[in-house]
């Protein structure tokens, strides 16, 4: 066992309970995480369902093509980051950096695809904060409340920046995980920071297959889009 | 390796992954229909939502490989949010289901009260447009 000494935490029997401790912590802590955006959705839940036809025609102001090519972004970041688990498994050093490192690449393309998505929004006036929507933007929006299209873009900004913290808090971990790997810490006995880290960054993908439908697939038939 | 990380082999993963890829042209296909039941779209998209945090959660989380206590751990996540969502909707769906006293839906001589709204959302609609 003095081979895994250096791994194991003295509070622990063995390898397995360790694991099945972090498992369990990491678990609880996303559970947690849950109840956040749960909270947030039920009270965009309940706005859109009282002010249903502003709430289409704004989310007929996004993107469905960006807000598409960034759902299959950030699924192909899970792929990646699943392959740095898998290659963590084996204890392949240069797999987990890779692996690792392109799920950063994924990561910054969801960024660059996200802020030219903001940068419209901000043109056409509509952050909440800086509110003054253009000609364009109230011609589109016409038909209903603009207080209401007002309140569904509060909610665009606070789920997609909350999520979007999420991603930059968690390429700044993959950073130090990248750095740790190279020095060698993770081997095919012991790689639980990054299986742990795996388990964040799919809860991250799992907000964004919701946030997704969500603010831009409302009801996009009766749109006419 | 299987004493703490759970083996499970690169076709597995690339198969969640070819049908997560499905799912998402699913849902802005289904997005996309011309269909006019209420609710018809926003189930269809929590649906497909679903079954893709489900095949997320099995396979890319290795909860299917995990311990049953782990199980019990994210599957509680997804009870809570059934409550709170549950709860929440039973409060405001029921709230026009209410009979109500003639001086509640009537209080300043007004001919109709819209019980479908709160009163204050129906009010900041009003003194805050724009």
């Amino acid at each position: 066992l003095s081979e895994h000494s250096s791994i194991l935490a003295h509070h622990f029997d063995d390898l397995e309970q360790q694991h099945e401790a972090d498992t369990l912590g990491m678990w609880t802590f996303l559970a947690t995480e849950v109840m956040f955006f749960g909270g947030v959705l039920a009270a965009y839940a309940l706005y859109r369902h009282y002010y249903h036809s502003a709430f289409v025609a704004a989310s007929g102001q996004e993107s469905i093509v960006l807000g598409c090519t960034n759902t299959v972004v950030l699924l192909c970041s899970s792929l990646t980051m699943v392959l740095a688990v898998h290659s963590a498994s084996e204890g392949k050093r240069r797999g987990i950096i890779f692996w690792l490192f392109m799920t950063i690449v994924l990561s910054l393309v969801f960024f660059s695809i996200k802020a030219i998505e903001y940068g419209k929004v901000f043109d056409h006036g509509l952050f909440p904060g800086l509110w003054n929507p253009t000609e364009e933007a109230r011609q589109h929006l016409a038909h209903v409340d603009l207080s209401h299209v007002r309140i569904f873009f509060c909610f665009y900004f606070a789920c997609t920046g909350l999520h979007a913290l999420h991603m930059i808090i968690g390429v700044a971990i993959i950073l130090v995980l990248m750095y740790k790997a190279y020095k060698g810490r993770y081997t095919a006995e012991y790689n639980n920071p990054i299986e742990m880290f795996g388990l964040y960054w799919h809860f991250v993908d799992i907000v964004w297959i919701f946030l997704f439908p969500l603010f831009y697939l409302v009801d996009r038939s009766g749109a006419g889009h | 390796m299987s004493k703490t990380a759970p083996h499970i082999s690169l076709k597995t993963y690339f198969t969640v992954f070819a049908a997560l890829m499905i799912l998402v042209v699913v849902t802005v296909w289904a997005a996309g229909l011309n269909v006019h039941y209420t609710g018809f779209h926003t189930f269809t998209a929590m649906t497909v939502a679903f079954i893709k945090t489900w095949l997320v959660v099995l396979y890319f989380m290795h909860v299917r490989y995990s311990s049953t206590l782990t199980k019990l751990f994210a599957a509680s996540a997804f009870v809570w949010l059934l409550l709170l969502f549950s709860l929440l909707f039973a409060d405001y769906f029921s709230r026009p289901w209410l009979p109500v006293s003639e001086s509640w839906a009537n209080p300043a001589g007004q001919s109709h009260v819209d019980l479908s709204a709160p009163a204050h959302m129906e009010r900041g609609a009003e003194t805050h447009n724009d």
